[in-house]
């Protein structure tokens, strides 16, 4: 039984409990062994980045300092959090800054887990042959959206190619479900702005949904679960959006009605068409 | 050793070298990776700025065809084509090349080596925010150039109605790793621009650039000329191209103005940089040279190791004339380590006779062809080859030979490389398959043979000394390669000391004054000071020049003349300097101590230059300027500076000292429009409104520095010898490959003839000798042969042939009363022999009894 060390990060506990809540569900249906990290904190989120630069490493620095004991790579289902993380991550590595930072935390990194985002996990051929015994069985077409927070900066990152990323595209076409090319994958959505200027946001949203509306496609499938909220939020085309562990829960069949009950555009059409189409 | 000379590389400057070293008796072998000779030649529709082509002045001798072929037709080149070239290898006095080439792996050794393998193209996939290598509508800039073509030749139908071009793909990017300028994208792409306009002048064309670079001779004005066809251009560097799924149309997204732009277009070109060549690459690094340092500048010189020469764009990324003026110069280099030995003067053949036995001919022709011909002729034989043909000729005795053939172009060709079998040339035409009434054509070339009367080869003897007019950096460097060719040289310098302006910057001195002394030790160097050029006569071959002192006068008879009269710095262009706070660049190193104490420098770019008036770019001045700023604020760096510019021209390397300029907080500022000054209290006041931003900056600064330019100094020299100039800049023969040629015998280098860099400057006239001892060594000129001639019995002197030529190629003879041609420049027209009264001009191959006898046959 694979074990995977897992930080879900304030989000998915509270307006994205239906992203926590399916990740955890199909991880365990893959018998995967989630070990959370224990005692974690939030990971710093927008807030400690415009406020102080060393709060910004060093609060998602004592996330990874107190993963190290559960010694296996950590997933992360949330972009910002996996970002932050990342950075911290970045200056561990550095000779200079981790003195620093060891300091400050009163600990010594003699083993750095690796960080991946979640999507990386489905990516693994082991998972990939399960879901693709999965698969749907009839058409659907949707749009991969992938946002900033998992791409850039990619000198941090070096994960996927910020301007071509390609890991949900794999994991829904593996299901069998067509994903459209489009041109805004990794477009901003507006990110923090929509509590502070909505506006700009709505015009980013619009521009995100009527694009891939204009590609033929019936839904975006997110893994950000602020792009997710945004996108829903701040439209009014009522173009459902999902997480794609939502979209796995279904072709598994282990999906539950308190996810769709979370979502702001009501997903149920499409719902009920996924699992007509459900092999 | 194997071989004197090998070329990795077949481009413009491998096959520049290749030529020069030729001609000179050296021997080379050209490894060429490719299937086609030429590197990039046979991709491109038409060059900058002539819009025509114009590659075979490349040649130092007179251009017959297309040089790619001239280059398997010389016998001093070979060439080997889909050679892979796997290692070099050091040796004693040498390099071992190691390649593969139809399946089998070589091995030659070499006394020298060039690497002019030239670059790669930024492969624009590696940019997918641009669309690049996903969208089938975007495209890059070499691709569009088969498009062009395509387009041209309606092959293709392009029914795009606005097209984008992005510049600086792959260049200018530190995020990928390429910090250098490529130099000629630019220029590439208003060319494209312009081919485009003028094929579909509906078309609405756009350009987006970060500067537009058009430092070259005559470049500023092709840009004006694009700008006035109604091409577009937007200094905004392209943030993303995205295509619009309902529309399948490009979104452009860019800045206008410091906000964020959307545009739409249905088409977008991606002028890719050049990229650092990956074969070069492994190969330095297989000699255990450093390579990485060359993605900072480049090598410091030429011959990176001994017998090991990097020319063109392996060097840095160059254009056109530049890279041919880099393989003459890389040509010079290889020259020093080799003796040339002077013709043999040849004897003329005199056969003057008409041909005795006259056969027909044909090679290789469709077995209907032939039969329909034998119908008419039927003494006329088929052959196989041309060994056939001159076997054919041998054995009956033929001295008169009319030759039909479906590729006249390739058989014409090797008839004459063989030197027409023995036949005389008057005495051997050749007619293709594809005439109208071919059988009457046949008939009457046959009766021309018959009757024609054959002529000697005008041949002239080259008087073995060059004149170089100007001593300054040019006049020298001339002098001394000439010099150590085993050439005369004798230096006419106006003033009383040799090394021109460079004589007065302090930081010059020493090596100019190094210079001076070796051309003073050199007894092949004749230097004539205090000397003025009055007046020339003569052609090419025997110039007489006369010169004139304040205590003699003096004739020199030269057979070839480099005019190197250099530039002037351009003082008092922009109105108010005033020499004490507002004064030239030029004055930077006399001011320098008063200068590092200002707290405010503005220094203004293009201060008179490229206006309505002056469109010209003086080349040097954006990075000399940088370079200055970047000396003040070394020594104190406090100083605030201000350059106001309309573009930043540091291409190449050069772009590594605008980016630390920049680091250094320097500020620089595009104008929109002339900046307002004012002087007020010791202190200049600049108020100048920012492009981009349309920011108004207000300045006040306690120095002003203008980059004024060097203008050339050619109004005497002009007048002289009869010359066309552009911007006062001397204009040559064909701007494109023979930049340094004027007119038969008359040279110019330096910045007379454009605008050079100090470096460039030497590297121009290292490069020009070569050209000119191609044409000394010979020691003779054959004249072309399709040229007018006199019979002076029947010239009466009237001059009617001298006011109808159109290429001034006649003149009076200096001994008779009589109208002469002068072959050189003599282009075949027959407009003289059309006004010549007394039937005394004639053409040779259109002799009147000649022709009035085909004519007869013909009817």
């Amino acid at each position: 039984m694979q074990e995977i060390t897992y930080y879900p990060g304030c989000t998915l506990k509270t307006t994205a409990f239906e992203y926590g809540d399916s990740t955890l569900t199909v991880l365990s249906k893959l018998n995967i062994k989630v070990n959370e990290i224990p005692d974690w904190n939030c990971c710093g989120a927008a807030s400690a980045k415009s406020l102080d630069h060393r709060l910004s490493i060093l609060i998602p620095a004592r996330n990874i300092r107190n993963a190290c004991s559960l010694k296996s790579d950590i997933y992360v289902p949330c972009a910002g959090c996996y970002n932050n993380l990342m950075k911290a991550k970045r200056a561990i590595e550095d000779n200079k800054k981790r003195l620093e930072v060891e300091k400050e935390l009163n600990c010594k990194f003699d083993y750095l887990p690796e960080i991946y985002p979640l999507m990386n996990l489905f990516l693994k051929d082991e998972i990939r042959g399960v879901l693709r015994s999965n698969k749907f069985k009839g058409s659907l077409k949707v749009a991969a959206y992938y946002g900033c927070a998992f791409l850039r900066p990619e000198e941090v990152l070096r994960n996927e190619h910020p301007e071509l990323p390609k890991s949900i595209d794999t994991i829904l076409n593996d299901l069998g479900i067509e994903t459209v090319e489009w041109p805004l994958k990794n477009f901003c959505c507006g990110g923090d702005l929509s509590l502070a200027d909505s506006a700009i946001v709505s015009k980013l949203v619009d521009k995100i949904i009527s694009y891939a509306k204009e590609a033929g496609s019936e839904a975006i499938v997110t893994a950000c679960p602020l792009c997710q909220a945004n996108l829903e939020m701040r439209q009014n085309l009522n173009f459902p959006v999902f997480y794609f562990t939502e979209i796995i829960g279904i072709a598994m069949g282990v999906d539950k009605d308190i996810w769709w009950k979370k979502h702001l555009v009501d997903p149920s059409n499409l719902v009920k068409k996924l699992k007509e189409i459900k092999g | 050793m194997d071989r004197q000379v090998v070329i990795i590389g077949s481009g413009f400057a491998g096959s520049s070298t290749a030529f020069h070293l030729s001609r000179l008796g050296i021997r080379s072998l050209i490894l060429e990776r490719n299937e086609k000779l030429g590197g990039y030649f046979p991709t491109l529709e038409m060059q900058f700025p002539t819009n025509s082509c114009g590659v075979c002045f490349m040649k130092p001798d007179y251009p017959a065809y297309c040089p790619y072929i001239e280059l398997e037709r010389d016998e001093n080149i070979e060439t080997v084509t889909n050679a892979d070239i796997k290692q070099i290898k050091k040796i004693d006095n040498g390099y071992k090349i190691i390649y593969e080439a139809n399946d089998e792996v070589h091995e030659i050794s070499s006394n020298n080596v060039v690497l002019a393998s030239g670059y790669d193209t930024f492969d624009i996939s590696h940019k997918p925010e641009l669309g690049g290598g996903i969208y089938e509508n975007v495209t890059s800039a070499l691709d569009m150039e088969k498009l062009i073509y395509q387009i041209r030749a309606h092959m293709y139908d392009f029914n795009h109605k606005r097209i984008a071009y992005v510049q600086c793909v792959g260049s200018r990017d530190l995020r990928i790793g390429k910090p250098y300028c490529s130099s000629f994208c630019c220029m590439f792409a208003i060319k494209q621009a312009m081919l485009l306009k003028e094929i579909k002048p509906e078309l609405d064309i756009t350009i987006f650039y970060m500067d537009i670079r058009a430092f070259g001779k005559d470049y500023e004005r092709y840009y004006n000329t694009a700008k006035a066809m109604g091409i577009n251009f937007i200094r905004s560097a392209v943030a993303a191209i995205r295509k619009r799924p309902a529309t399948g149309k490009l979104e452009i997204l860019y800045t206008k103005n410091g906000d964020a732009v959307e545009d739409t277009f249905d088409f977008a070109v991606l002028s890719q940089g050049a990229d650092f060549k990956k074969t070069t690459e492994r190969l330095l690094k297989g000699l255990n040279i450093n390579f990485d340092q060359f993605k900072e500048k480049p090598f410091e010189n030429r011959e990176i190791e001994e017998g090991l020469f990097i020319a063109g764009t392996a060097f840095e990324p160059m254009d056109i004339p530049d890279a041919v003026t880099d393989g003459a110069y890389i040509a010079a280099l290889i020259s020093e380590r080799y003796d040339f030995k002077k013709k043999e003067l040849s004897i003329p053949q005199i056969k003057h006779q008409k041909a005795k036995k006259i056969g027909i001919a044909t090679i290789n022709l469709q077995e209907e062809d032939y039969k329909r011909l034998r119908e008419h002729f039927p003494e006329i034989i088929n052959l196989k080859d041309l060994m056939e043909l001159e076997y054919f000729i041998k054995e009956n005795g033929i001295d008169g030979l009319c030759l039909v053939v479906d590729d006249i172009r390739l058989y014409g060709a090797k008839a004459e490389q063989n030197g027409n079998f023995g036949i005389h040339r008057d005495s051997f035409i050749t007619i293709p398959l594809k005439t109208n009434n071919l059988i009457e054509e046949i008939r009457s070339a046959i009766q021309r043979i018959r009757s024609v009367q054959r002529h000697r080869y005008p041949v002239r003897k080259i008087d073995q000394r060059v004149a170089v007019v100007g001593g300054g950096l040019a006049g020298i460097y001339s002098a001394l390669r000439l010099s150590r060719m085993g050439i005369d040289v004798t230096i006419i310098e106006r003033s009383e000391n040799l090394g021109g302006r460079l004589i007065n910057l302090p930081s010059r001195k020493e090596f100019i004054s190094n210079l001076i002394e070796r051309v003073e030790k050199e007894n092949k160097i004749e230097v004539l000071k205090g000397f003025g050029l009055k007046s020339f006569s003569g052609r090419f071959g025997d110039f007489k020049l006369n010169v004139e002192s304040d205590r003699e006068k003096r004739t020199i008879n030269c057979g070839a003349i480099i005019i190197a009269t250099g530039g002037e710095e351009r003082r008092n262009v922009y109105g108010f300097e005033d020499n004490d706070r507002v004064f030239s660049f030029f004055d930077f190193e006399k001011r320098y101590n008063e200068l590092i104490k200002a707290k405010t420098i503005v220094m203004l770019q293009c201060a008179g230059s490229r206006t309505e008036e002056n469109p010209v770019c003086y080349r040097v001045c954006c990075t000399k300027a940088i370079e200055n700023a970047l000396k003040l604020k070394e020594s104190n760096p406090d100083i605030e500076i201000y350059i106001i510019h309309k573009d930043v021209r540091t291409f190449g390397y050069r772009e590594n000292l605008y980016r630390s300029a920049r680091a250094q907080g320097i500020s620089f500022i595009r104008m929109q429009k002339e900046p307002e000054v004012l002087k007020n209290n010791g202190l200049i006041k600049v108020k100048v409104i920012e492009e981009g931003t349309g920011e108004e900056f207000n300045i006040n600064s306690d120095y002003m520095l203008l980059s004024t330019g060097i203008d050339p100094v050619t109004s005497e020299i002009k007048n002289i010898f009869n010359l066309e100039t552009l911007d006062g800049f001397l204009s040559p023969y064909n701007k494109k490959s023979g930049l340094m040629d004027i007119k038969p015998g008359i040279y110019a280098t330096g910045l007379c003839l454009n605008p050079l860099y100090t470096d460039d400057i030497i590297k121009q006239s290292e490069a020009l000798p070569v050209r000119v001892a191609v044409k000394m060594l010979n020691r003779e000129i054959s004249m072309r042969f399709n040229t007018a001639f006199v019979n002076f019995k029947y010239c009466c002197g009237c001059e009617l042939c001298i006011k109808a030529c159109p290429v001034s190629a006649r003149y009076m003879s200096d001994e008779e009363k009589i109208a002469v041609v002068d072959e050189t420049l003599c282009e075949g027209c027959g407009t003289c022999a059309m006004v010549c009264a007394n039937k005394a001009s004639q053409h040779r191959l259109f002799e009147h009894k000649s022709m009035l006898k085909t004519i007869d046959y013909y009817i």
